[in-house]
């Protein structure tokens, strides 16, 4: 079961290839966040969602993925933002972690973006409690700025998550 | 042709470290049985499979150290050499190399310094005896030589056809390596047309064949037929090479020579063909005895067989899917219920396809179904290994080999397995001498067996020797502050404080079971594997452990309880009872919290909303229901809304994806498609007796003998 | 039609590479993991030629040879045996029996099929 770590390889670190990267771009409030496009298993409706007891309150439960159980991170309480009600445009970006699958619940998915290498900019030092370990870099492609997400790190910040792969 | 190697290595390996575990508990069984031939020759074929597999797959020192092995068990097989208790160790050592030696094989490392030392080891036990592995001619290469003309003359053996050989096609090769320049056809031997027999070979040939290549490649041509054909091949190059010196007079005289030997060969050959017969004889002989070894080991033989490897991965998708099939069925069953009740239609043909899934089902469970034999093979190299090193006597004996375990579980159980079989053999059974002056045999006994009862698998390891001395647990738990002073525990209570962490009853450290692994991770193994482990055991006389196993990790008989919206499912095999209990039922106990009296026994009452932190609709239990569960002896109540129904259940991983959960044993999917969990009650027991623990111990360590002892803290 | 092999050997993976090379020489493999599961194969089907190993569990090699040798639609059909150097013996042994000729363990590939073409049409 600890075969998981063959994706961190290719996960960013902080580092933008040099080539640019294809991002997927998602809406939370009113920002834009992206993540790599290669990590991104499939897009879902909003299913029903069975909760696990005694889990963090970002972990909203699990979603029978094709028979797979798939545990869902709403992302607007993982990144502290007020809470809303789940409607039609609520999607589920069903991502991959090491040799593990989870959802990410988002307010709506934008499109996919090619980001080039000059297009990226470090993660600005956005102050004390703000914690920028998850991001990758901002991406500036006219008036829009994204930004990007490591998700193997999004992940690796809370141990419920995928412990192993932060190990 | 070019192929790749690489790709038949991975079966190579396989079936090496088969043919080593087969060796090894062969070699162990050998110590008691010498003179089972049957078994020497499977260890021999163990051996001598790998030796062959190995070269051709390309590790010559595998193949290399194999072959030494090979020839002490052929010795041993011929009787010169006889099995004793040192020569087995010695031999049991070398497969142990032999193990190291193809996993540096298969990871490509540098084998270690130990296996040359190993190895001359084994070479001290041969008997002196010429070393029958011909050196290999050199054959030097035929670019550069002169082309040179030889007289072939060819009489092959009338049987020859008998043989599957046929001589236009050795003729074809002969061509093949030069010129032929004159044929002639002996027919002399041809009988008239009416007594000719087409089976019999009565033609002979002579050649006159100009050709580079060395008078030995020649004779390698008819190497098939040599011993029992008449082949001479004389050099003649004089009439045509001009560069002819003494040299190569010599050579002519050489081949003249060797020529003559071939021929001798022949009748040598014909000679010892009666002694080749009494080798046969004796084969055949031996044969029989195969024969009338029991038809067990027969049995096993022809069941490994007949097996078909394929990969786990495509096994467990193949499960997963089936899972699935089941779970639609279910769906479509429901759907068409209603629908048969609307239109009052009956229908036999849907029940014969839930029925022919459900046996799908069960069938592609018992695809991951494997004996744990080769496990307890392992204990007993262990077992035999620590008495020799501790200088004690154990019999050792293992029941139930056949019985099945989900892979997964065989795969698992063996470090617990392996820690519990050496505290047996460590801690309880006594040296001879202690033995003796105790009364008992200077042998101890350990016995190991596997048995089905009630739905789960017991591993049960039994031995004879000192037990558990209650006294030092109690004090060592006191001191470790594992339990008060003034705590009354059950002996059955005491005993089980040897699987809480941390605790170690060895009153010396040996280097077999080393400090701080214990009992505890025995038992943290197999509650990952949703067993339980308990001992008995009775000072003087012995201890049995006993380790319980779900027979599947797969699927699993659930009862759906209801809490809010939501459906749990709680493990039928651990539900006594369940009722609505009446408001005088319940009692709030001082030292225990909540309790439910059923029939004069008290029990304590779990809220499962509360532990699990979810939302429920009833908090009165006299409003609910209460469901009697018992896990390792303890019962508990748990409170929950309503009952929903009992049904079989596919056990999803929470790790798969997730991590675990306390409380949780899994994740199931519903008929209608959504995620149930799935409850774990000794979780669940163990979440309810850290909400009465006091601060001071570490939640984590809480052992469960203690769950109703320490709830006086609260 | 393409030719026909039989394969007859305990170890699988010796069997694999074996089955594979002829295989890829055009043949058609049928496998065997002894001297009786061989037999099972030479039910009067043309066989152009026959691999065995000889230490085998259940039949070994050389019962297998004899037996195979016995029966009237094999009386021909060229037989080798697997064998290892230190074996002379069981060479002999194997003639005896009637096997065709001999491959001598290590192997590659290639050093088979030329053996095998030594003694098949």
């Amino acid at each position: 079961m600890s075969q998981n770590n063959k994706s961190t390889d290719r996960s960013m670190n902080g580092q933008v290839g040099e080539d640019g990267n294809q991002f997927l771009t998602f809406q939370l409030q009113d920002e834009e966040y992206g993540i790599e496009i290669l990590r991104v298993q499939e897009i879902k409706g909003f299913s029903r969602i069975t909760p696990i007891p005694n889990s963090p309150r970002y972990i909203k439960g699990v979603m029978n993925l094709r028979g797979a159980v798939v545990p869902i991170v709403d992302l607007r309480v993982k990144f502290n933002l007020p809470e809303m009600e789940y409607n039609r445009f609520t999607v589920i970006i069903v991502v991959t972690v090491g040799a593990k699958v989870m959802g990410l619940v988002v307010d709506a998915v934008s499109d996919v973006l090619n980001v080039g290498a000059n297009e990226m900019e470090e993660t600005p030092d956005l102050g004390e409690g703000v914690d920028t370990s998850f991001m990758t870099g901002i991406a500036k492609t006219g008036e829009r700025l994204i930004t990007l997400l490591n998700i193997d790190k999004l992940a690796g910040t809370d141990e419920s998550v995928a412990p192993s792969v932060v190990a | 042709m070019k192929i790749n190697m690489e790709q038949f290595r991975s079966a190579f390996f396989t079936e090496a470290t088969e043919h080593l575990a087969n060796m090894e508990s062969g070699l162990l069984q050998l110590e008691h049985a010498p003179d089972d031939l049957d078994l020497l020759n499977s260890i021999f074929r163990g051996a001598h499979t790998i030796k062959g597999a190995a070269g051709t797959f390309g590790f010559p020192d595998v193949a290399h150290f194999t072959h030494d092995l090979e020839n002490v068990l052929d010795q041993m097989r011929e009787g010169s050499v006889q099995p004793n208790a040192d020569l087995i160790e010695v031999l049991l050592r070398n497969v142990d190399t032999l193990g190291t030696l193809l996993e540096c094989a298969k990871t490509g490392d540098a084998p270690p310094d130990c296996v040359s030392r190993v190895q001359q080891q084994l070479k001290g036990l041969l008997t002196l005896k010429p070393d029958d592995v011909p050196v290999k001619a050199n054959i030097s290469s035929a670019a550069g030589r002169s082309v040179r003309s030889y007289r072939v003359r060819f009489v092959p053996d009338r049987e020859l056809f008998l043989q599957g050989s046929e001589p236009l096609l050795l003729l074809r090769e002969l061509a093949d390596l030069g010129e032929i320049t004159e044929t002639q056809v002996n027919t002399s031997a041809l009988p008239p047309l009416a007594e000719m027999n087409p089976e019999i070979c009565y033609l002979s040939w002579t050649l006159l064949l100009h050709t580079n290549v060395s008078q030995r490649e020649i004779q390698d041509v008819f190497g098939f037929v040599s011993d029992t054909s008449l082949v001479e091949i004389v050099h003649v190059s004089q009439e045509i090479s001009a560069t002819v010196d003494d040299l190569d007079h010599k050579t002519t005289m050489s081949i003249a020579n060797e020529s003559d030997i071939a021929t001798s060969t022949a009748s040598i050959v014909a000679t010892s063909g009666v002694d080749a017969r009494l080798v046969v004889d004796e084969a055949e002989r031996r044969n029989e005895s195969e024969r009338r070894v029991s038809s067990r080991r027969v049995n096993d033989r022809s069941v490994e067989q007949e097996t078909v490897r394929v990969d786990c991965h495509r096994l467990d998708n193949l499960i997963n899917v089936i899972g699935e099939l089941v779970i639609s069925g279910a769906m479509v069953e429901m759907e068409f219920a209603e629908w048969q009740k609307q239109s009052g239609h009956e229908s036999q043909s849907l029940a014969h396809l839930s029925k022919t899934v459900r046996d799908l089902q069960e069938l592609s469970l018992s695809l991951r179904m494997v004996p744990i034999a080769v496990t307890f093979q392992k204990m007993t190299r262990i077992v035999h290994d620590l008495a020799r090193q501790l200088g004690k006597q154990i019999h050792f004996e293992t029941e139930g080999e056949e019985t099945e375990l989900d892979k997964t579980v065989v795969d698992q159980i063996g470090d617990p397995l392996m820690h519990m079989v050496r505290n047996a053999a460590d801690h309880g059974i006594e040296t001879p001498d202690e033995r003796i002056a105790a009364g008992k045999p200077a042998e101890g006994q350990i016995t190991l067996r596997a048995f089905h009862q009630g739905g789960n698998i017991y591993i049960e390891l039994k031995d004879d020797g000192r037990g558990l001395d209650r006294q030092v647990i109690r004090s060592k738990a006191i001191e470790r502050q594992l339990i008060r002073e003034e705590d009354n525990l059950s002996n059955q209570e005491i005993d089980n404080l040897i699987f809480v962490p941390g605790f170690s009853t060895a009153k010396q450290i040996t280097d077999v079971s080393g400090r701080g692994v214990g009992m505890d991770v025995v038992r943290r193994n197999v509650e990952a594997l949703q067993g339980s482990v308990s001992i008995q055991s009775e000072m003087g006389r012995g201890s049995t452990v006993t380790i319980r196993l779900p027979l599947t990790l797969a699927i699993m008989d659930g009862l759906s309880i209801g809490l809010s919206d939501d459906v749990y499912i709680l493990p039928l095999l651990s539900v006594v009872e369940s009722f609505r209990p009446e408001p005088q039922e319940i009692k709030r106990v001082a030292t225990k919290g909540e309790v439910v009296v059923v029939r004069g026994e008290i029990v304590p009452l779990l809220r499962v909303y509360r532990l699990l932190n979810v939302a429920a609709r009833v908090t009165e239990p006299s409003e609910g229901i209460v469901v009697i569960v018992e896990n390792q002896g303890k019962k508990c109540a748990l409170l929950v809304d309503e009952l929903l129904g009992q049904s079989q259940v596919v056990i999803k991983n929470l790790e798969t994806n997730f991590h675990k959960v306390a409380g949780i044993a899994g994740a199931t999917i519903l008929g209608d498609g959504r995620v149930a969990m799935i409850l774990d009650i000794f979780g669940l027991m163990r979440l309810a007796s850290n909400s009465y623990v006091d601060g001071s111990r570490p939640v984590e360590e809480k052992p469960t003998p203690t769950l109703k002892l320490t709830g006086a803290s609260a | 039609m393409s030719k026909t092999a039989v394969i007859i050997d305990d170890s699988v993976s010796m069997r694999q590479m074996v089955s594979f090379t002829l295989k890829q020489a055009g043949f058609t493999v049928l496998e065997g993991g002894d001297g009786q599961e061989g037999l099972k194969h030479l039910d009067g089907r043309p066989v152009s030629v026959v691999i065995t190993d000889l230490n085998m569990p259940v039949m070994d090699g050389i019962t297998f040879i004899r037996q195979a040798r016995a029966l009237k639609a094999y009386k021909f059909t060229p037989i080798l045996m697997l064998t290892t150097e230190s074996q002379d013996s069981k060479k002999q042994d194997g003639k005896a029996a009637g096997a065709t000729g001999w491959i001598i363990k290590p192997f590659n590939p290639d050093q088979l099929l030329q053996v095998v073409s030594k003694v098949v049409h």
